[in-house]
């Protein structure tokens, strides 16, 4: 088929009605998501997770990529309504926006928010769409030695970047790889480490695991919080003003966008980072640095401009390679997986359809909260001060009967409740369990490459350093394990450096 | 002092986990040439990685020091263990209740004992209202509007 008849018919497959529907139903999720405190898209996605598991992979990616969009802006409504950053990415938000709702100015900082975060999705989502396809063509030389090597190096990119802690990473990583090869070896036919449970013969089910290590461990989180009950602040009126003000800041915009989109396609890097150093730079330039954390609008487009670019700049290497942008693309990288949708270079070929109808999806999500944030945004803040009693046990209850759901299994729950525990166990003592999913969804593909690269290498693991792009793999690999312990050392000699030159 | 650094609670799960790993190791020892390559290889690996890690913060607290000063500060601190505990006795109480008496029993008493417990106490009457109401919810999204079955219990039927 034709690359532009692929382009079409995703197009039409995500404008028909029942993917408009669910594209809508992801939208108000991820709002909804982004309004809670303490959720946060990952959990969000995951928490809808089975229930799209019945649809196809196309309709339940339209799914959760609206819960990965809108999610940056309900948690902006809560930044600048409820001084709350519903999600950390919205925090450096919340230092102008909020200000400017106690100056009286709360719609247009909902505006600027609904404006800025449009143009950054749009913008990231055209950088997106033609830089990920180049991306994936140069990946598409690579054999299976390449492949293993590409997805352990995706794996050690978040286990050393997602905490700074590559050891802890590197455990969770493992203990992931270690999972995934419980069940039946598809090559082989044996049965490895069931301990003749028979209900683990297919593997340890996915969805499951996830929705136990991220929402019944933040249900957990969650209970241990006194959360102070916050009153929504009065944001009156001027929403179309703040889509004015946006505009009258082109070197903003520009900035905060090239910023973001950088940060985003940097495997691991995160939007809070990106919103932060956008923020900083639009500080650092100013003539008038005083005004800022004051309710200046300029910090609030950067931030947002940022955070949304870097939403779809955290997806470039995500669906060109493999490696996950940050955090919510691994876990939607593992949502793309576990509906058969591989990222990596050939992902456009064999899943072309589904990929540009999401690509179709963000582009009306985009628009669709821009409409929202210059309408209804000002009536949304009252969720955000929903009490800690009410949503805990709602998300608890969703989850383990979303886990159910899948295949109806008791023992389902209670696998879900043990990933809870050990999920909430990692969060608190510095382990992320990230990693963990990432390879448990990783596993079976690393374990496919290996073990069709030592056919090809006659068993050999010298097949790993033959080629330049495996050595360069490597090399990666190993510098995104230790690049946490030195970058402290370079920092100290630069510093060093530059006061003595000083 | 010396006790209390075996009762680290990374330093427990990472020598936990290196026996589980090498209880399995063992145990993949009998699998076919083809089926052990790859747990036999990651799990020698995971060994490698907690055994340096053991050893580190066994022998060389200095070094430990350096690399846990470089993970991110955001690691929370442990709570108190009461709300914790009254947490996990809900969910595990509630997947039980749920297994034998089914759906409509265990979701309101889910959500009513969270309230009662980790919530305000005095306000029963809306606590209960709060329940009911989420039970009636969570019923009609996935059992109206997904058609999904719900729990039904092994010993009562209610569903």
């Amino acid at each position: 088929m034709a690359h532009w008849d692929i382009v079409l018919q995703g197009v039409l497959a995500a404008l028909s009605f029942k993917n408009l529907l669910l594209l809508l139903v992801g939208l108000f999720a991820g709002v909804l998501v982004g309004l809670l405190p303490g959720i946060g898209p990952s959990s969000g996605m995951v928490l809808i997770l089975p229930f799209s598991f019945h649809l196809d992979p196309g309709s339940a990616l339209i799914l959760m990529s609206g819960v990965y969009l809108a999610s940056n802006y309900g948690g902006s409504i809560a930044a600048i309504l409820v001084n709350t950053p519903g999600e950390s990415a919205s925090a450096a938000t919340l230092m102008d926006g909020y200000p400017m709702t106690q100056r009286g100015r709360g719609a247009e900082a909902l505006g600027i928010s609904a404006t800025a975060g449009c143009v950054g999705a749009v913008l990231g989502l055209i950088a997106l769409a033609f830089t990920a396809p180049m991306l994936a063509s140069l990946a598409l030389r690579f054999g299976p030695a390449e492949n293993c090597l590409l997805a352990v190096f995706a794996l050690s990119v978040i286990a050393a970047i997602v905490k700074r802690n590559p050891i802890k990473g590197l455990v969770s990583a493992a203990l992931g790889l270690v999972l995934a090869s419980v069940g039946v070896d598809q090559v082989s036919g044996d049965v490895r480490f069931t301990f003749g449970l028979n209900i683990i013969e297919d593997g340890i089910p996915f969805v499951q695991t996830m929705v136990g290590l991220f929402a019944v461990s933040q249900v957990l989180a969650l209970s241990e919080q006194k959360r102070p009950i916050s009153r929504v602040a009065l944001a009156g009126s001027g929403l179309l003003e703040g889509f004015k003000v946006t505009f009258k800041h082109p070197l903003t915009l520009l900035r905060s966008f090239i910023i973001g989109l950088w940060i985003g396609a940097l495997p691991a890097a995160g939007r809070s980072t990106a919103s932060f150093i956008a923020y900083a730079e639009e500080v650092r330039s100013a003539r008038d640095k005083s005004q800022f954390g004051k309710g200046n609008p300029v910090g609030v487009i950067a931030s947002e401009m940022a955070n949304n670019a870097c939403a779809m700049g955290d997806l470039i290497p995500t669906l060109s390679l493999g490696i996950p942008g940050s955090v919510g693309a691994a876990v939607f990288l593992g949502i793309m997986i576990i509906f058969g949708v591989v990222p990596g270079p050939k992902v456009f070929t064999q899943h072309g359809v589904a990929i540009y109808s999401l690509f179709t999806a963000f582009l009306i999500q985009s628009i669709l909260i821009l409409i929202l944030g210059l309408t209804y945004a000002k009536y949304l803040g009252k969720i955000a001060t929903i009490r800690n009693d009410i949503i805990v046990p709602s998300i608890l209850v969703f989850s383990l009967l979303g886990s159910f759901a899948i295949r109806y299994s008791f023992f389902d729950l209670f696998l879900t409740c043990f990933f809870g525990l050990l999920g909430y166990f990692m969060n608190k003592h510095g382990y992320t369990p990230v990693p963990l999913v990432l390879a448990l969804v990783l596993g079976p593909m690393i374990e496919k490459n290996l073990q069709r690269a030592l056919i090809i290498g006659n068993g050999s693991y010298g097949i790993f350093v033959q080629s330049p792009i495996s050595i360069l793999l490597i090399a990666m690999t190993v510098i995104s394990l230790v690049y946490p312990y030195l970058s402290p050392l370079v920092k100290r000699l630069w510093g060093g450096g530059s006061r003595a030159a000083a | 002092m010396r006790a209390a650094k075996f009762k680290n609670p990374p330093f427990l799960f990472n020598l936990l986990l290196m026996i589980i790993f090498l209880v399995l190791a063992v145990v993949a020892r009998d699998f076919s040439d083809r089926a052990r390559i790859y747990p036999q290889l990651v799990l020698w690996i995971g060994i490698s990685i907690l055994g340096i890690w053991l050893s580190v913060y066994l022998f060389f607290p200095t070094l430990m020091r350096f690399l846990e000063a470089q993970a991110e500060l955001d690691e929370e601190e442990m709570g108190q263990s009461g709300p914790l505990y009254r947490a996990w006795g809900c969910i595990l109480g509630s997947v039980v209740l749920g297994c034998l008496l089914g759906f409509l029993w265990a979701v309101p008493t889910a959500i009513l004992s969270y309230g009662l417990l980790l919530g305000e106490r005095a306000k029963l009457k809306i606590q209960v209202v709060y329940a009911a109401t989420l039970t009636a919810l969570f019923y009609v999204a996935f059992h109206v509007v997904l058609s999904l079955p719900v729990l039904t219990g092994i010993l009562l039927d209610l569903d």
